[in-house]
């Protein structure tokens, strides 16, 4: 563990003390950030044992010792800095995080119309800005690798909502239907209370939960291999 | 990369242990709360309860009862423990970041594993003196009490209503959007009701019990 000592002043954030840090004291320390204004997400670490973004906490809401870590389940880079691209990239592989339809694209057709609320329930979900925070903040991503963590499983329920994609219950069960995904949740809230954007974790889990255990009655597809 | 585990004959099995540990914490907490209730009736004298045990006895029911609940308790504890941290590695893992989140819910996820196991061990004393000493009497329970028994009743007490308080709150948490600020001062206004009704039950025992000790 390293440490720094900073004079702060007011309106002074963590991303901007980091800099000063790196121009000042220490120029080979490892963080990263792009967009200072909580909009990109690369900036999340573990401040005071919370995760969070560095450049949306000002550091006098902080108390005077201010410890940072790297976010844990990530693979880290160095220092701060951890990949959470390629864990991002696994997720929404795993969760087919696109669109699945038979239809054919026809780029000359008029789009097709789902109604407002659809259309902001979606909206509301894709503010997801992966910055990692509630994989990071989570008993059983921590534990275990393939968990989904709660960015997946709301993934997964903003697909469920959007009418275009034909996906149906069994359909999403293959992919959260298990210990990895909906039933690895433990309800610990931890993800709902700490997503520095405010996302509707809790209900979405329980959403995709509800959709999980519906499913698991439903009568079975039949498979030939 | 095939996921082995989608090849299995009966890959819903995840989904029906998490729905069965559900159930069964909820079949629970049913009987909690009509044990609880029964065990209020000595308030109104020796003679409610012993009247009430009497009737539940005749019927079967309290042995068929205590049978039931001991298989219903072993399911819960299969289904419900299978989300332990089962190896080292991991177990250090909850830890460090229990420690360091300082964060209430994640917190009571702890409590609940602890309660869980002390629990397991309550119920298997208690129900070695209780079913030893059959049938049910008021006087016999009492006694039993007031023979320094109440110092393992009371924390037993203690112990099944934070159980039972905290599951029954993640159960909410997990299936339905309801606000979890209410949800959580719901939580603790059972937690502390129940505890507070119980140690009251457990005193009104232990000074009938003390009337014949002496
Ligand atoms: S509620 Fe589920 S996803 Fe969120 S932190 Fe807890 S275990 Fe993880
Ligand atoms: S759900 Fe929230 S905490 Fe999780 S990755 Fe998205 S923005 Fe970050
Ligand atoms: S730098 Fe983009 S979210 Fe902080």
């Amino acid at each position: 563990m390293q440490e720094y000592q900073l004079e702060e002043y007011p309106g002074l954030n963590l991303y901007i003390a980091l800099n000063k840090i790196r121009e000042e004291q220490d120029s080979s320390l490892q963080f990263d950030f792009v967009c200072r204004a909580g909009i990109c997400g690369s900036c999340a670490m573990v401040i005071n044992g919370r995760p969070g973004l560095a450049c949306k906490t000002l550091v006098s809401t902080l108390p005077k010792t201010i410890t940072l870590n790297p976010l844990p389940v990530f693979k880290l880079v160095g220092d701060l800095s951890v990949d959470t691209g390629t864990w991002f990239r696994e997720m929404a592989q795993r969760a087919g995080s696109w669109i699945h339809t038979d239809k054919e694209f026809d780029p000359e057709a008029v789009e097709e119309r789902m109604s407002n609320e659809q259309a902001l329930e979606i909206y509301e979900l894709e503010r997801c800005i992966e910055c990692g925070c509630c994989v990071a903040s989570c008993g059983t991503a921590n534990m275990r690798e393939d968990f989904m963590g709660a960015a997946g499983l709301n993934r997964i329920a903003r697909f469920m909502i959007d009418p275009r994609d034909q996906r149906d219950g069994s359909d999403y069960f293959e992919v959260v239907g298990s210990d990895d995904g909906a039933f690895g949740c433990m309800g610990l809230m931890a993800c709902d209370d700490i997503c520095p954007k405010d996302l509707p974790l809790q209900s979405q889990l329980a959403r995709v939960r509800r959709a999980m255990a519906k499913a698991a009655f439903a009568p079975k597809k039949k498979v030939a291999f | 990369m095939i996921e082995q585990w989608k090849l299995l004959k009966n890959p819903r099995l995840a989904a029906r242990f998490d729905l069965i540990g559900m159930v069964t914490g909820l079949l629970l907490v049913f009987f909690m709360f009509g044990h609880a209730m029964m065990l209020a009736t000595i308030v109104f004298g020796a003679e409610t309860m012993d009247g009430l045990s009497m009737w539940l006895e005749d019927l079967y029911l309290a042995q068929a009862g205590a049978v039931g609940i001991v298989f219903v308790v072993l399911i819960h504890f299969v289904t419900a423990g299978r989300k332990l941290p089962l190896r080292v590695n991991e177990q250090k893992m909850i830890w460090r970041l229990t420690r360091r989140l300082s964060h209430l819910d994640t917190w009571l996820w702890l409590v609940q594993v602890v309660t869980g196991m002390l629990i397991l061990l309550f119920v298997a004393v208690h129900l070695y003196f209780v079913l030893t000493t059959f049938p049910i009497e008021a006087v016999k329970s009492s006694t039993r009490v007031a023979s320094n028994f109440g110092y393992f009743y009371a924390p037993m007490i203690i112990v099944i209503w934070l159980h039972l308080g905290i599951g029954l709150y993640r159960i909410f948490v997990k299936w339905t959007p309801f606000n979890r600020k209410i949800l959580k001062v719901f939580k603790w206004l059972l937690i502390l009701g129940f505890i507070a009704d119980s140690l009251l039950v457990l005193k009104t025992f232990w000074a009938i019990g003390l009337q014949y000790v002496n």
